[in-house]
């Protein structure tokens, strides 16, 4: 709720005016104009074609536009026969991987072999004698058949101990586990084919573990070969013998980013340890309408995030408060995920690997939070030769791209480390540049501007893979939000709210990781990062000012233990020394009526330096007592310091597929069902402030959430899946405060809940269309105290609905939309008559509203329609793409506060953004 | 607390301005303008008086012409939980108030207990002066005053009712609170408004501070013409600036703000402007600003009604640890 002295219908002719206001507005700076233009960058920074992607659709034939190149057909693997497993290794239990350059001729005959990456212990050489005997299709240029060179890996897979009979004793059995290579992550969906030595096909599916089995196999050598939309294609040769089950394990590698399909993969409500798996690939990230290609807006469409507030860059999920949702960056948790409150994200989608977002009933791994997750993966740099934008299975490439438009600038360079084997790089950087124009533009108008709106970030990476087992990783990544003001025209509301403005965000960190895999049953992951934040705002002589140097450890080891036990454990240390410097009157929490205007209320002061040490242990055991069922009981204990308090936090999760795809009969394919189920405490400490000896309260226990959920997933094909899950959090131990004789007192008397269903139907990606439709049915309340009312969280929706797809039409055209319609946001009304609605605040000269019950009034519902159309060109040595990216396509200009005249008696609506095209367009080489 | 909500929040805030409302400087109803502590920082057991600027401008839109209006006053809360004003509803409504005195009229005063400072715990942080706090309420009412408790505890138990029994709303009844602070040792002035400048040159202005409660001075007689302005008779009125004379002496340091800071921090003060005809460009401009010092451009234009008639102007200062002043100037329209 908000008031304010207002010119009858300014703003809203304002928005339609965007253009002309540039040259119209007053010549002075006002809070309306500081403000107005603060939104203008705000739109064109939300407008912005800043993430404009490549056309992926762009291939060597991808149409009329496209100059007279010759178009390059890789040859394709038609025959292989199994390599001679050597015998030292298979009795030692050894499992190799050989990295080969093979000469194709025009015939598609192996004639040359060149060992690029070797194994030792007598893989080479068999891999080698196997390769020669491979029978490719030739490769083509233009339709002629031509010679050429192409890396192959081929593996020598660890031959699992259990070669278990099988029913029929001529037929052999074949299972395999696929993993993303890097990361040891399931891969699910892919599509698996056996092509037997008599020339059946045999087809099946990874499922949501990466698992996937074919049964009634004849004994012989077997072509196993592996696809899935954004890694590279997989050929084995594998031998399966009569009355024997083999099971394999293979490592897929995510394609160049440059190549079509690089997978970002997000996982949605995903209980501990890949219960539970969704996936959106870069395709869909880049092309959902509304979000420019932004890899974290994105991330706003799945089930069970709330709409934010207008320019409120929040992340609120399953109705908890923003601050009980933490975001990380490969391990370690950064201040910020946007750029001034939602424009862009810190990290850009260029250099992510992967989202993994997780609702609720989280992994142990993660704790101090009871709300959500999002930990962002950067992606190794990218060293691959490409031929025309599509890799050619060679290493060691450099690539780079520059991107220009009216908001920042961008450039990413990667590749090899010169001399240095087995060392590449990643750097990127991002400037907005919108100060450099803005700034005198304010000044024209009579500003004070000290620092127009301005941001940056970038990013170093260093990669390091030792061995095939082990990667060492070093990265740094910086991000930095700055303005700063002169007010002369403070707000008629409360005139504290004035003066000097000055905001900054920025953070720093360096980060090594290193993962291990130390024998065939212990994987060790560790990662360390070191850095700095610093937030700081202040207003007229209000300030907060926080600088701290969070250290960060975490390890983790995964030792499987027995074939159905895998056992993870590891620890999470924060380290903060930190500088503290606050001078503001207590702040509002949610709930409470107002106090007055900030103006004239007393200050309270804090200036700490001390150091937040706040240490986590956590194990879980991966059970999988049946091939169907999955069991990951879960404990973590943390400590904070600043609280004294230690927490136990232990958590279940369970899957069982009631029917398996991996079941189906030779020739039959089987939709997977699955039910899954969890609960688990998570703990959380209060706040700083909340402890703090001036502003809160010492000794106050952690907030504390049970998570319940339970649902299930159904196929109907290989790519439409329905998943519904209900949750429930019971919310016990919120941190409230009451006032009281000096001051206010905090307690842990708040409780509460929120509860929901979440739904989801979603269309996997093909080669032509993507889109889901989901629903979101939540409820979220609170109450501050066991004899208090309660009333509904201010971030609470009820429904939550969207549907998006995308349509690729061929030529390098895609078209996409996206529908939203949702619950309007809650606001606080004031007292209507017989009451007055406000009082006069003499001190300050402004009107103190008086307020009914919190959270009492719904606005009208959100809907909205935002479009998008891409186009993209392939030229020979370079790409060219451009995008309209209308938001908002008729125009409904939500609803997002209520406003109110100077001394709260007259109302109305304040309203967002109205239609806002954008135009992207990206070259790149 | 998150300096980026607190941003964002600040940016929706003022977002919301301009939603086709009458602006708040534009004094079209039953307003009160200012009310000024003579001490705006007290000791314990002094006395302190309050007088109040208020104007009706539903006087000269109506056909009743002037209407009588006496404000009431009320005190005697002290400290309330979270130093919060509703918690005062509560005795403000009580059937036996004690120790509360009450008065009527433009002035009032009001003795604060000595044990205000001593009655509450100490601040939290050692260094942060400790301090005492008093209510007192004001209403002004165009009709009858009564104490009325409703069910709602943050509502003012006060109505006011026409002769018919018919509660009056905000057009004509005001109710609001003046915050007094007393500390052992601080003090505070009220800021020091000494005159008017009208483009640019010193005028008369019609009064200043408590001058201006009782008396509306009549329409100047043109002996000044930059304060009659023919209007009428070339059809439009240009904009003047406008903006009163500070002292700047009376700007002070801001200890309390200062204790932490590393540096010396003085006075938020801020200009606040009103009309009873006419508009002007800004309802409320900097004057000086805790880091940054004084801004000389805290005055305004001045958009002067195309009518013929007096059209008056209030300038009032105020400064953020409650301090306040003012001046009247009136325009003849010819």
């Amino acid at each position: 709720m908000v008031a304010c002295p207002a010119r009858p219908g300014a703003l809203a002719s304002a928005r339609a005016r965007v253009p002309q206001q540039l040259v119209l507005i007053s010549d002075r700076l006002t809070p309306r104009s500081v403000i107005y233009f603060l939104c203008l960058l705000c739109a064109l920074m939300w407008a912005s074609p800043s993430n404009a992607q490549e056309q992926p659709d762009a291939g060597p034939t991808s149409g009329a536009e496209a100059p007279a190149v010759k178009a390059v057909v890789p040859p394709k693997l038609l025959h292989a026969e199994p390599p001679v497993y050597p015998a030292e290794a298979e009795r030692n239990g050894l499992e190799g991987e050989v990295l080969m350059r093979l000469t194709i001729d025009k015939e598609g005959h192996v004639t040359e072999v060149d060992v690029v990456e070797p194994a030792g212990n007598g893989f080479d050489p068999a891999a080698a004698d196997a390769a020669k005997k491979f029978l490719f299709s030739p490769a083509t240029r233009d339709g002629e058949p031509v010679s050429v060179k192409i890396l192959y890996r081929l593996s020598f897979p660890r031959k699992t101990a259990a070669q278990t009979p099988v029913a029929a004793p001529s037929l052999g059995e074949l299972a395999g586990a696929l993993r993303i290579a890097g990361t040891d992550a399931p891969l699910a969906g892919a599509r698996v084919e056996v092509v037997g030595p008599d020339g059946s096909h045999h087809n099946t599916q990874s499922d949501a573990e990466g698992r996937w089995r074919l049964q009634a196999l004849p004994p012989g050598s077997h072509q196993v070969n592996i696809q899935a939309e954004g890694f590279e294609s997989l050929h084995m040769a594998e031998v399966v013998r009569g009355g024997e089950a083999a099971e394999v394990t293979y490592r897929m590698r995510v394609k160049s980013e440059r190549s079509e399909g690089l997978v970002v993969t997000v996982v949605g409500e995903r209980p501990p340890r890949e219960v539970t798996r969704r996936t959106l690939e870069r395709r869909e990230i880049e092309r959902i309408p509304g979000t420019n290609g932004d890899a974290l807006r994105s991330v706003l469409s799945l089930p069970g995030v709330a709409r934010p507030p207008a320019l409120l860059g929040l992340f609120i999920v399953r109705g908890s408060a923003p601050q009980d949702s933490a975001t990380f960056i490969d391990g370690e948790q950064v201040p910020i995920i946007y750029h001034f409150g939602g424009i862009s994200s810190v990290v850009p989608t260029e250099l992510l690997e992967r989202i993994d977002f997780y609702p609720g009933s989280f992994s142990a791994k993660y704790g101090r939070q009871m709300g959500g997750i999002i930990d962002v993966g950067l992606r190794a740099p990218d060293t691959d030769c490409k031929v025309f934008g599509n890799p050619n299975g060679e290493q060691g490439c450099y690539h780079a791209m520059a991107q220009f438009d009216l908001i920042d600038m961008r450039a990413m360079a990667q590749g090899p480390i010169g001399p240095l084997k087995n060392w590449s790089f990643a750097v990127a950087g991002r400037r907005s540049w919108v100060d450099t124009w803005l700034k005198p533009v304010l000044k024209g108008l009579g500003a004070g501007v000290t620092t127009a709106p301005v941001y940056y970030d970038g990013q170093l990476i260093l990669s390091h893979k030792p061995t095939r087992d082990s990667e060492l990783r070093l990265q740094s990544y910086v991000s930095d939000d700055r303005l700063e003001i002169l007010i002369n025209d403070p707000f008629a509301q409360d005139p504290g709210f004035g003066g000097n403005l000055t905001f900054r965000t920025g953070f720093y960190r360096v980060q090594a990781i290193y993962q291990v895999k130390l024998s065939r049953e212990v994987e060790l992951r560790t990662m360390s990062s070191a850095g700095r934040s610093h937030l700081e705002f202040s207003l007229g002589n209000f300030l907060f000012d926080l600088k701290y140097y969070p250290v960060s450890l975490r390890s983790e080891f995964g030792w499987k233990v027995a074939r159905q036990v895998t056992l993870n454990a590891g620890y999470d240390f924060q380290i903060a020394p930190f500088e503290l410097n606050v001078r503001a009157p207590p702040p509002p929490r949610p709930g409470e009526p107002s106090a007055g205007p900030f103006s004239t209320r007393p200050l309270l002061q804090q200036h700490n330096s001390a150091t937040a040490f706040r240490p986590g242990w956590y194990t879980e055991l991966e059970l999988t007592p049946t091939r169907r069922a999955r069991i990951v009981p879960a404990a973590r204990v943390d400590y904070a310091r600043d609280s004294g308090r230690a927490d136990f936090s232990p958590r279940l999760n369970a899957r069982y597929n009631l029917i398996d795809s991996n079941d189906a009969a030779p020739g039959q394919s089987r939709l997977r069902t699955t039910v899954k189920a969890g609960v688990g405490l998570f703990q959380q400490p209060p706040q700083f402030l909340e402890t703090d000896t001036v502003f809160g309260t010492p000794g106050l226990r952690s907030n504390r959430a049970i998570h319940y959920s339970l649902g299930g997933e159904q196929e109907f094909s290989q790519n439409v899946e329905l998943s519904v899950e209900g949750f429930y959090k019971d919310l016990t131990r919120l941190v409230v405060r009451n006032p009281t004789l000096g001051g206010y007192v905090y307690t842990n008397q708040g409780s509460g809940y929120s509860m929901g269903l979440e739904t989801m139907l979603k269309y996997k990606p093909d080669e032509h269309f993507f889109g889901w439709l989901s629903y979101t049915l939540s409820r979220s309340v609170r109450r501050n105290g066991p004899d208090d009312p309660e009333y509904l969280f201010q971030f609470d929706q009820t429904h939550n609905f969207t549907i998006l797809g995308s349509y690729k039409l061929g030529r390098g055209w895609e078209f996409g939309a996206r529908f939203r319609v949702i619950s309007g946001s809650l606001d606080t009304l004031v007292l209507g008559p017989p009451a007055l609605p406000s009082l006069y605040d003499a001190d300050a000269g402004a009107y103190t509203p008086l307020e009914g019950r919190p959270s009492s009034h719904r606005l009208p519902l959100f809907h909205q329609l935002d479009l998008r159309t891409d186009k993209g060109w392939q030229f020979k040595n370079w790409r060219f793409s451009l995008y309209l990216d209308i938001q908002n396509a008729y125009n409904n200009q939500a609803v997002e506060a209520l406003v109110y005249n100077y001394n709260f008696s007259q109302q109305s609506y304040q309203r967002g953004l109205p239609l806002i095209p954008s135009i992207g367009m990206r070259g790149e080489f | 607390m998150k300096p980026g909500w607190v941003f964002w929040g600040c940016l929706v805030l003022c977002t919301s301005c301009d939603a086709g409302f009458d602006r708040v400087s534009e004094v079209k109803t039953l307003r009160v303008l200012a009310v000024q502590k003579d001490k705006p920082y007290t000791y314990p057991g002094d006395t302190v008086s309050l007088s109040m600027l208020f104007h009706d401008g539903a006087a000269a839109f109506g056909d009743g012409g002037p209407r009588a209006l006496v404000p009431f006053w009320y005190a005697g809360c002290v400290n309330p939980p979270g130093d919060l004003f509703y918690g005062c509803f509560d005795q403000l409504a009580s059937q036996n108030p004690q120790n509360v005195s009450v008065g009527v009229g433009n002035r009032f005063s009001l003795q604060l207990p000595s044990d205000i400072i001593s009655s509450r715990p100490p601040p939290r942080n050692p260094r942060q002066p400790p301090y005492g706090l008093a209510y007192v309420f004001f209403a002004v009412c165009a009709g009858n005053l009564s104490v009325e408790r409703s069910e709602n505890p943050l509502d003012i138990p006060l109505r006011c009712r026409d002769a018919s029994g018919k509660v009056l709303g905000s057009d004509d009844f005001v109710a609001g609170y003046s915050a007094v602070y007393a500390f052992d040792q601080l003090e505070n002035r009220n800021p020091a408004v000494t005159g008017f400048e009208v483009s640019g040159q010193q005028v008369t202005p019609d009064c200043i501070g408590d001058a201006c409660v009782d008396t509306i001075t009549p329409e100047p007689d043109c002996s000044n013409p930059l304060l009659c302005l023919p209007c009428a008779s070339s059809g439009s009125c240009l904009k003047i600036s406008v903006r009163p004379t500070i002292d700047r002496a009376s700007i002070e340091p801001d200890p309390v703000a200062s204790l932490e800071s590393g540096t010396l921090l003085e006075e938020q003060m801020w200009v606040a402007y009103f009309v009873d005809r006419g508009s002007v460009s800004s309802e409320v401009r900097l004057l000086n600003d805790a880091t940054r010092g004084y801004s000389d451009k805290f005055g305004v234009d001045f958009q002067p009604p195309s009518e013929v008639g007096p059209a008056r102007v209030w300038a009032v200062v105020h400064d953020n640890r409650g301090g306040v002043n003012w001046a009247r100037l009136t325009f003849s329209v010819r």
